[in-house]
């Protein structure tokens, strides 16, 4: 009774959202397909017998509601768009497509960056005959983070995991270069000690250096856009925190993406590369352009981003103005209290963002 | 006084010293006209809502709980290109599409174009020397029919006069709750610490 109660109350708030005159075509489609998707499930559920299995219809319902949420939050129009731009140009240097993006504004302390199940989106196309057309990916951020591009830098980092997953970045670096021949993982056994170790140990350790390697490449990602604000930013969020099986200790998370930063050889690093020259990706590198902001940013005028890499730049280089700022206010700044400043920085890095995406978006219609 | 011409603005503009006017994104030369230019509609809104409180009162006389300026209104942002409707009769705060830097010895006044005007749409501030920030718009329509507005349209138009003197916009003394920002704020009326005294004034 309540699976088929919550598809009706899912079905009820996609029609709504249908009708909101807020979405791009493409998501217009979408949502439509959802619908056709609740619609068939409930029949088939209301067929005696029921002509889907019951786990099945759960799964479906599970992955609607999730999408659904992410739909709602998009119609609010109080996101980021600044942010989610940027994240927008960077992803597309990662594969063929425009993302297709909902966003969510979530209570939590916590940043997503997901990609649509596809696994379930083949479950719907062969359990119910409905072939989802554009498969959308789901940001979240923190409601008080909306408009702080600055504290935004973790989504970048989550952009890392969805290359990943879209990838099998660390999936395949566990076949070519197996838990129990390294390279070394910090703070972690050896690897050939792992190898020396009883099959249920080096099982154990094959799941926790997925993880480790998963951030590590997650964080790589994110240096190479936002540069030293990646550390800087982790070192503010999560200041200390030790190694734990889902992560690297914050010590280890900050020296590779400063070896990376710095040029330094990493084994880590070079396995890494290796796997994305394997799989035909970009390598790693420096993705943005030192940007000097100071000269703009002291006067309190935004900065003109002429180009992608600096628009990257500006949250590098901004970060680094507001803690100079935040320890030294000098000039114009200097009357100003801390929270005006942590303000008014932020608010500079959106208006050059925003800046620039008007005109783009002018000069495109102006000359086509 | 003087009011600043195409060519003075112009050459404020031009000019690479700190202390001159900026204005970005300037999208068309053309908005620059004889003695003012034109500004766009920014994409950032409060807009006045109904609450269960009858009343804005920014100092309440007795002891019960104040509710918050910025409880009635409600934030909603834009695309550029994309429509806002103004009600009639209602309030609603946004800013000029461009961020502007006044120097210290020119001071601004804003007022709305006329196709505007004629709609019943008004739009009247005044900026201080030395300002950094969007435009406070305060959007009001004084029509009897909603009014599309649309995104990065030309709202209002802005002269620039140069004074004799200049002036300190931020100071030790005074830090400026609006310097520096993009989007609109509510009204900080509730903020003015005089109004305590004239509370009690009438209490006594």
């Amino acid at each position: 009774m309540l699976l088929k109660s919550n598809l009706r109350l899912l079905l009820n708030q996609l029609e709504n959202l249908s009708e909101t005159p807020y979405f791009s075509s493409d998501l217009d489609v979408y949502i439509r397909e959802l619908t056709v998707v609740l619609k068939i499930l409930i029949d088939k559920l209301q067929a005696s017998p029921a002509a889907i299995d019951n786990n099945v219809a759960h799964a479906i319902q599970d992955h609607v509601w999730q999408l659904t949420q992410f739909l709602t939050g998009s119609t609010t129009k109080r996101i980021p768009y600044e942010v989610t731009y940027a994240i927008q140009k960077a992803a597309s240097e990662w594969g063929p497509n425009k993302l297709l993006i909902t966003t969510a504004i979530i209570q939590e302390a916590n940043f997503y960056f997901h990609s649509s199940n596809k696994t379930l989106f083949d479950l719907v196309e062969t359990e119910l005959g409905v072939k989802i057309s554009h498969q959308p990916v789901q940001i979240a951020l923190p409601h008080i983070y909306r408009h702080k591009p600055l504290f935004c830098i973790p989504l970048f980092h989550e952009l890392g995991h969805f290359i990943d997953s879209n990838n099998d970045v660390v999936t395949t670096s566990l076949l070519i270069h197996p838990h129990t021949s390294g390279p070394d993982m910090p703070d972690l056994p050896k690897s050939s000690d792992i190898a020396s170790s009883s099959p249920e140990i080096q099982q154990h350790f094959k799941l926790i250096i997925q993880n480790h390697r998963a951030e590590y490449f997650a964080d790589l990602i994110c240096a190479s856009y936002m540069g030293e604000a990646a550390i800087g930013f982790l070192q503010e969020f999560i200041p200390a925190s030790l190694v734990s099986p889902t992560h690297p200790s914050s010590n280890a998370r900050y020296k590779i993406m400063d070896d990376f930063l710095k040029g330094k050889n990493n084994p880590i690093i070079e396995m890494f590369q290796n796997i994305l020259s394997k799989r035909g990706l970009p390598s790693l590198s420096v993705r943005y352009t030192s940007l000097d902001v100071a000269p703009s940013f002291k006067n309190v005028r935004p900065v003109e981003l002429n180009t992608d890499t600096e628009l990257f730049g500006i949250f590098a280089t901004g970060w680094a103005f507001l803690m100079d700022m935040s320890k030294t206010p000098i000039g114009l700044w200097e009357h100003l209290s801390e929270n005006d400043i942590e303000r008014i920085s932020n608010d500079l890095i959106e208006k050059s963002i925003r800046n620039r995406m008007i005109m783009e978006g002018w000069n495109e219609t102006t000359n086509p | 006084m003087k009011l600043l011409t195409h060519n003075e603005i112009l050459d404020q503009l031009k000019d690479s010293n700190p202390n001159t006017l900026f204005i970005d994104p300037l999208i068309a030369d053309d908005q620059i006209g004889s003695v003012s230019i034109d500004f766009r509609l920014g994409y950032d809104f409060l807009v006045s809502i109904l609450t269960r409180k009858p009343a804005i009162d920014p100092c309440p006389l007795d002891d019960e709980k104040k509710r918050g300026i910025e409880s009635y209104f409600q934030e909603t942002r834009r695309q550029i290109g994309d429509r806002f409707v103004l009600y009639p009769n209602q309030v609603v705060l946004s800013t000029s599409l461009e961020y502007v830097c006044l120097p210290d010895n020119i001071y601004a006044e804003i007022s709305t174009r006329s196709s505007y005007s004629r709609l019943g749409v008004s739009v009247t501030t005044t900026l201080q020397p030395g300002w950094r920030g969007c435009i406070p718009l305060e959007l009001f329509n004084h029509g009897n029919s909603p009014v599309e507005m649309v995104v990065g349209s030309r709202v209002c138009q802005v002269r620039f006069f140069e004074i004799d003197s200049k002036v300190d916009y931020v100071t030790a003394k005074s830090s400026r709750k609006y310097f520096g920002a993009v989007r609109p704020t509510v009204s900080r009326a509730d903020k003015d610490e005089e109004l305590n005294k004239l509370s009690k004034i009438f209490k006594r």
